[in-house]
């Protein structure tokens, strides 16, 4: 009787130990999927996207543009540029004022996009679709991760807000 | 402490001519600069050098010898009159702020607001400078765009740089600037037609100068002013020498400041669309240049890309010249390498 019920738990588990790493499995499709829709946001007001093939778009957040103020021109890096995080890359023109852009991630520049070199008011109508920036080939994906989802970035914006206050 | 160090012959005879005072304010780390060089580029250098690699809030002061300082995303053929400016021995610069084009000489002073990103505060810096101008009897105001006007007129121009964690707001005030010099060096040679680009365009206003209300003002006093009302209140007599400890980090930024590839080569991708008198033919010519070099000519409705090969064209030696000389005297630069690719290419 013991026996069998010690089989039947041995059994139990084992078929509880596939289920586990079945959902597992079945976790991390969901995991990845999620993160490749997903954009992320860095303490600096910049956003990525994850794409299927791992390379990211950057551009800069609602928040960024509405502070810029009418972007006039934008200086974007090159195809082929190598990309420092947290180093300057590029530029944006507004009122007067020089804005360096930052990517939030490093990489090599697959695209810049020359929509918004030739019509620098997208980043101000559409900061976060249209109006992105460049695209990086991402080769560590962690630091996607590292960066804040959009819940976290409200919230952090939220913050500074009332450190202002 | 003082700290010396070898510098190159070059900075040392730039040196020579420039001393570094600093006052530091009691009441706040604020620190006032002023160059006495009259060097364009060197001052340039130095502002950005003290941008990058001090903390503190800094008020810079300085004036240039003749030159005319565009802003970083400029096309300078169609802001200056290039060929003037060189025949009247005048500089030209790029500088890395936004903005349009200004005339700098003896009669203006320059002045540079260098802060932390979170102090950033242009509208702050202006109304000082309005204050201590309204304490020599100018009564200078404020407009929308953030110029400073005296009787309608511009008497100051204003252009900032923010990165992540440093940001400067410089400017300039009209104190008696030669108005003849500053209309010939912006009158732009080439027309909009011709040339044809993204750069950001200058918004050309009416000028005036501060002599213009209080005839007998001298730039170093409404130079006292202003670094009076921005120290407020610390002695700023006692000026004390000190020396860069960067030589060789200025000296740098300065030859990149003075090199062609950023003056002339930074300028945003244009196109320059003429009809010229070819063999007796009007042809139409359109050339595209990036980073300053010709990347492609585009010949009545024929694209030829320069860096390729098995070009068709019926042209001449003499032909080929009179196209570069009918370029309306584009930077010569430009226009010989233009003309060596051609010569390969035929």
């Amino acid at each position: 009787m013991i026996t069998t019920l010690n089989k039947m738990r041995g059994m139990t588990w084992l078929v509880r130990k596939s289920l586990r790493i079945n959902l597992t499995v079945e976790q991390r499709l969901i995991h990845i999927s999620a993160v490749h829709l997903q954009k992320r946001y860095s303490g600096k007001h910049e956003w990525a996207e994850l794409d299927k093939d791992n390379s990211v778009k950057i551009g800069i957040s609602q928040y960024a543009a509405d502070a810029l103020g009418d972007v006039v021109y934008a200086a974007l890096p090159e195809e082929g540029q190598e990309i420092i995080e947290d180093s300057e890359c590029g530029a944006l023109e507004s009122v007067k004022a020089a804005s360096e852009i930052y990517s939030p991630l490093p990489g090599i520049v697959l695209e810049k996009n020359e929509r918004v070199e030739n019509k620098p008011a997208l980043i101000n109508t559409s900061p976060e679709g249209d109006g992105w920036l460049f695209r990086v080939k991402l080769e560590d994906l962690s630091l996607f991760e590292k960066l804040m989802t959009k819940e976290e970035y409200m919230k952090y914006l939220e913050s500074q807000t009332d450190d202002l206050d | 402490m003082l700290k010396w160090r070898i510098l190159s012959n070059r900075l040392n005879r730039l040196n020579s001519s420039f001393k570094l005072m600093h006052t530091s304010s009691s009441l706040s780390r604020k620190r006032i600069y002023r160059s006495t060089s009259d060097d364009v580029f060197y001052n340039l250098a130095l502002e950005d050098w003290l941008y990058q690699h001090s903390d503190e809030e800094l008020l810079i002061l300085w004036k240039n010898s003749p030159c005319v300082v565009i802003g970083r995303h400029q096309n300078p053929w169609i802001e200056a009159n290039i060929p003037y400016l060189k025949k009247q021995n005048i500089k030209l610069a790029r500088r890395n702020s936004g903005g349009g084009t200004v005339f700098h000489d003896h009669g203006n002073l320059n002045l540079s607001f260098i802060t932390n990103k979170s102090q950033y505060n242009r509208r702050n810096n202006l109304e000082l400078i309005c204050r201590a101008l309204h304490g020599v009897g100018v009564s200078a105001v404020i407009n929308e765009r953030d110029d400073i006007l005296l009787n309608g007129k511009k008497i100051s121009g204003t252009a900032a740089k923010l990165a992540r964690n440093r940001a400067y707001h410089h400017c300039t005030v009209l104190v008696d600037v030669d108005r003849q010099s500053l209309s010939q060096s912006l009158k732009n040679e080439y027309s909009h037609e011709i040339i044809k680009t993204n750069a950001t365009r200058s918004i050309r206003s009416p000028i005036e100068n501060i002599s213009g209300q209080v005839s007998d003002i001298t730039l170093d006093e409404v130079e006292r002013c202003i670094a009076g009302e921005y120290a407020q209140g610390a002695d700023i007599e006692n000026f004390h020498h000190d020396i860069i400890t960067g030589g060789d980090e200025i000296l740098e930024i300065y030859q990149n400041f003075k090199s062609w590839q950023w003056v002339y080569g930074k300028s945003p991708k244009f196109f320059i669309e003429d009809k010229i008198s070819v063999n007796g033919s009007e042809i139409e010519i359109q050339l595209s240049i990036v980073n300053g070099i010709v990347e492609t000519l585009h010949i009545n409705s024929e694209i030829r890309n320069i860096n390729g090969s098995g070009v068709n064209l019926v042209l001449s030696e003499d032909s080929l010249s009179n196209i570069t000389q009918n370029m309306r005297g584009l930077e010569k630069e430009c226009m010989e390498i233009f003309s060596e690719k051609m010569s390969k290419i035929l």
